[in-house]
């Protein structure tokens, strides 16, 4: 009978307990729901401000902390990958400034040390008839080029197809390469390219990457009269003063005038990308 | 029949207790995660790895215990179908041949006990199959290398070593420490993973000088060797012009000043102050940088106290280290790269010395060419460093090539460098010889 009695105070002390537990996290979800709709409502007024506007669908993206990643460059990658577009009888050569050629009675591909590859070589297939034919031939020959990965896109624009992927689970913005069927039987490849898995050290500093701050950046130092659709957190890739390739922590904004890279460490604007 | 209700209101409760205690826990939990920034925790942690694998941040990254190496070998070889080949003082080649032998070093760097070895024992283990060669300039900690490679090493990792040679016929891996000390462990590195490396390493035909001359026996001899070096012209750096304000921003970011700070000039604005609470900057128009932290006190720290020890710390240490100098290096736009030459620790304090190479190859100066000094709490106590360009000029000069210069040195020369060095304000590349530090 005691223990009965034990048991209902028990029940209602937890059962209170919880409640103002369940309030406090409740209360605490609403105050950062009405934080973002004033923050949205705020910044949709600052640009205007600027003379710009935020489209109706643009929703402002959570923040994010990203750690800055390095990669290290892969020759192996770059040779088999040379060697699957231009045949095994291909010869490689190096120069000072880092950049390997590759060279067979194909045609020829150059690796830059920054990651860059151009090349023009001859395949065995023929001039796609349409776009809809060229990226199906473009996806066979990044596949047979062990450029493919599982999370890879591919998008056609007439001949061309390009090719992107993501690094550690995020968009890499300038990381695309493209396909140019530009002849019969002839294919151009250029793009910015890395291989193998990137890194980061225990002592590595990560970038805190606030959507608003790059937002209003962006604005204030925008002039033309655009309306920005949506953006988007990810990375690009450099070279760093001492030959590495590096992540860097960068916002995409996309305008109905074209897409532009925010660096999220220095807030500044680096560059439009189309 | 009340027994059996009772028994059901029990159970009930029962049932109640349980339900409210488990959803007090689960409530507890969301209440504390929604109060803390899990973002901002270390990548290490296990909490932000799953933060990020659910709301959509970085995934699939390695996480490793010092990624970036602060100085890249001098020589590096490899024996390949029965030949050793080598590559030299050529940062390109340096970094391919790097990247094709890293994973035979990451296995032999795997950590064992050191003991005293003989020249003889070396003498036959480099005849005793296939052998792979490090050679680094100064003296670095064998565990700091090893962190480089990819591997760890524990006991006697502070031993300060210049050449590494692991011997797979021997199965021994072979260190000499920068007194000229010889030591070896046992070491063991997969079949699958040397002949990886020995597909696609590629270098020059090269030999070990063995006990044919006064140098140590692993001193690499390469075969029609002709290393042609351009003379260098040193060039004006200039921190205070229009090209290098934003690489400035940048310097006095990594020192923990802003663009903002408060600065006074010296010597009719040749020097700017740039001064906070508990340090001091001095920037040179020309290139030299002195920092000082009062006190102990410093807004650049490698950790935070307490937050490392030990090994790791002295790899904050370098990376803090790294950071900065590639932000001075990138402010002067010198076209050099900095590598680390040597890690002194002194009870509570660690000094990291280290040089500037124009293509791989070292520029010795009057001064070393950037120092850093860290508190054991992980703070950065002072820095120097002495920024330079070089300007190539169309004349060149031909290194004597290391077999003759081999030939040559005398008992007490036992290992050889290509470096510049200037001579009536030119910068001139020779082999020189060093001798053994006591």
């Amino acid at each position: 009978m005691q223990w009965d009695k034990v048991k209902n105070v028990l029940i209602v002390i937890l059962a209170a307990v919880n409640l103002f537990l369940l309030g406090n996290l409740g209360a605490r979800l609403w105050q950062n729901m009405q934080r973002e709709a004033e923050l949205d409502s705020s910044l949709r007024t600052l640009a205007q401000g600027y003379g710009l506007t935020l489209d109706e669908d643009f929703k402002l993206p959570d923040d994010k902390e990203l750690p800055e990643l390095s990669v290290d460059r892969s020759r192996q990658d770059e040779e088999a990958v040379a060697a699957a577009a231009l045949g095994d009888e291909m010869e490689r050569a190096e120069r000072e400034d880092g950049t390997v050629i590759f060279e067979s009675s194909r045609g020829s591909i150059e690796w830059y040390a920054d990651g860059r590859v151009q090349g023009s070589f001859t395949t065995e297939e023929g001039m796609p008839e349409n776009e809809e034919a060229a990226l199906r031939v473009a996806r066979r020959l990044f596949a047979d080029w062990r450029l493919q990965t599982d999370d890879a896109r591919t998008a056609a624009d007439g001949m061309t197809v390009t090719l992107s992927g993501t690094v550690a689970g995020l968009p890499v913005f300038n990381r695309t390469i493209s396909v140019r069927f530009d002849a019969e039987n002839h294919v151009a490849l250029s793009g910015l390219w890395s291989f193998g898995i990137p890194y980061t050290t225990v002592s590595g500093s990560g970038v805190s990457c606030n959507a608003a701050d790059a937002l209003l950046e962006f604005i204030s130092r925008r002039s033309a009269a655009e309306t920005v659709l949506s953006m988007e957190v990810g990375y690009r890739m450099q070279l760093d003063s001492s030959r590495r390739l590096q992540l860097t922590p960068t916002w995409k904004i996309v305008t109905d005038s074209g897409e532009y890279l925010v660096d999220c460490d220095k807030k500044t604007i680096i560059d439009q990308e189309n | 029949m009340k027994g059996a209700q009772r028994s059901v209101k029990n159970t009930a409760k029962n049932i109640s207790l349980v339900t409210l205690v488990l959803l007090l826990a689960v409530l507890c939990a969301a209440n504390w995660l929604i109060g803390m920034n899990i973002a901002q925790m270390p990548a290490d942690n296990l909490l932000r790895r799953v933060y990020d694998q659910l709301f959509g941040g970085a995934v699939g990254y390695e996480l490793r215990s010092s990624g970036v190496a602060a100085a890249e070998p001098s020589q590096l070889a490899l024996t390949v179908d029965g030949q050793l080949y080598g590559v030299q003082y050529n940062l390109t080649d340096v970094e391919a041949g790097l990247a094709a032998v890293q994973p035979v070093w990451s296995q032999a760097l795997a950590g064992g006990a050191l003991e005293e070895a003989g020249e003889e024992e070396l003498e036959a283990a480099l005849s005793s199959g296939d052998c792979a060669l490090l050679r680094y300039h100064g003296r670095i900690p064998l565990s700091v290398i090893a962190g480089w490679m990819g591997g760890s090493w524990e006991n006697g990792g502070s031993l300060g070593v210049k050449n590494l040679v692991y011997s797979a016929g021997a199965g021994r891996l072979f260190v000499r420490a920068s007194d000229g000390n010889l030591y070896a462990a046992p070491a063991q590195v997969g079949e699958n993973t040397l002949a990886a490396a020995q597909e696609s390493f590629r270098g020059m035909l090269c030999a070990f000088a063995g006990g044919d001359y006064a140098v140590y026996p692993e001193t690499l001899l390469f075969d029609s060797e002709r290393l042609s070096l351009p003379l260098l012209e040193e060039g004006a750096v200039d921190l205070f012009g229009t090209q290098g304000s934003a690489g400035l921003e940048g310097l006095l970011q990594a020192f923990g000043f802003t663009a903002y700070t408060d600065f006074y000039t010296e010597q009719n604005g040749e020097i700017r102050v740039f001064v906070d609470n508990s340090s001091t900057l001095r920037v040179g128009a020309g290139g030299l940088l002195q920092y000082a932290s009062a006190g102990g006190d410093s807004s650049v720290r490698a950790y935070e106290e307490g937050e490392v020890r030990g090994q790791s710390a002295l790899e904050a240490q370098l990376d803090c280290a790294r950071l900065i100098l590639d932000e001075a290096l990138r402010a002067g736009e010198t076209d050099t790269h900095a590598a680390l030459y040597a890690v002194q620790q002194d009870g509570e304090e660690t000094t990291l010395v280290f040089m500037q190479l124009y293509g791989g190859v070292p520029v010795l100066g009057d001064s070393d060419f950037a120092t850093f000094r860290f508190a054991d709490n992980g703070t950065l106590t002072s820095a120097t460093i002495r920024l330079q360009r070089f300007v190539a000029s169309e004349t060149r000069r031909t290194v004597l090539p290391a077999r003759q210069a081999a030939a040559s040195a005398m008992a007490e020369e036992r290992s050889m460098m290509v470096a510049y060095r200037a001579e009536d304000g030119t910068y001139i590349p020779a082999r020189f010889y060093l001798q053994q530090e006591s």
